[in-house]
């Protein structure tokens, strides 16, 4: 934490390659998020690196009341939510990245059981189909590492508000599976 | 609700094996924001100087059509200039008068004291000298606040 505050000083005082640091950093955690959305691994990074090039242009405005991490969050959810909604207007992304995972997932992990497997492209189905911000904010709430003080603060929701999305999301996508 | 989390563990598990195979973006980051400033500084220079030609190309080619306006203006404003000026040596004397009374423990001259030789003379200023002081103090002003909101501290 006092090495990205650090960090960030440099950048702001024009040292580019301090960034450099806290982008190989966090580079995995921000790929992760926005890897859910993309329909090829290449997108996902290209995705990553307007996370980046967005958060230095912002850097600025960065207070350190949240933790960087976070911070970096918010702006990867709303690059996500913007690359969403181009994808959406573009066509059907997402179909071409369901094929991409289960053919990796059928080449690697052939073993699995195939009940599961369906299982699992119903979810993925089902998640892709939520709107934007829906999908992001189910997106944050599993993802482990991350409080759900800080799951509401990414989305920009209050607390209360953020765990009744949740709930009624969470809720959506069980019965959508159980009517399957 | 169990399968939701274990889809969602699967897929973060899936995507962090890809994760660690992606190159570090650091340096390439980097270039780009290099690069990025580079033409941003271009493109600045660019609009500077263009909008300096037009500007001086506007001024030559509006100072060229309104010649004979730009006459009668300037005239107007020298003028202008040596009412001002006129006063202002006025004021000097009569301040410079008050100063040496007061110094020397007289503090009225025989009709009457500065303050109201000061009075008489602000109000007796024409209209004219009243814009250009306000306008003046506007600019004054103006420049002020851009100059405190430019070199504010980052919180």
């Amino acid at each position: 934490m006092t090495q990205d505050i650090e960090n960030i000083q440099k950048t702001l005082s024009g040292d580019a390659r301090a960034y450099g640091a806290l982008v190989d950093k966090y580079q995995s955690l921000v790929f992760v998020l926005v890897r859910g959305i993309c329909k090829t691994t290449a997108d996902a990074q290209e995705v990553t690196q307007d996370v980046f090039l967005k958060a230095y242009e912002q850097l600025h405005t960065f207070k350190g009341t949240a933790s960087f991490r976070t911070w970096l969050y918010r702006i990867a959810y709303n690059t996500a939510i913007s690359h969403i909604r181009k994808t959406k207007s573009r066509g059907k992304a997402g179909e071409a990245y369901m094929h991409e995972v289960m053919h990796t997932a059928s080449s690697v992990e052939e073993e699995h059981d195939t009940e599961r497997e369906a299982q699992y492209d119903k979810i993925r189905q089902l998640v892709e189909d939520l709107p934007p911000a829906e999908r992001m904010l189910i997106e944050l709430y599993y993802y482990k590492e991350l409080k759900m003080e800080e799951v509401a603060y990414i989305c920009g929701m209050t607390l209360s508000n953020a765990k009744v999305r949740i709930f009624r999301i969470r809720q959506k996508l069980q019965e959508a599976m159980t009517a399957a | 609700m169990d399968t939701l989390k274990d889809f969602f563990n699967e897929e973060h598990r899936r995507r962090m094996q890809e994760a660690e195979e992606i190159v570090p973006l650091g340096m390439h980051v980097v270039h780009i924001i290099e690069k990025q400033q580079v033409v941003r500084r271009k493109t600045r220079w660019y609009w500077w100087s263009s909008g300096c030609v037009a500007f001086v190309a506007a001024a030559v080619g509006a100072g060229f059509y309104f010649r004979e306006n730009l006459a009668v203006f300037f005239h107007r404003v020298s003028e202008i200039a040596g009412l001002v000026t006129g006063k202002l040596v006025e004021i000097y004397e009569n301040t410079k008068f008050a100063l040496l009374s007061w110094g020397t423990g007289v503090t009225k001259t025989a009709e009457t004291g500065f303050i109201e030789k000061a009075t008489t003379e602000i109000s007796a200023w024409p209209v004219q000298v009243w814009y250009v002081v306000f306008l003046a103090a506007g600019v004054a002003l103006l420049l002020g606040v851009d100059f405190l909101v430019r070199h504010r501290k980052p919180v």
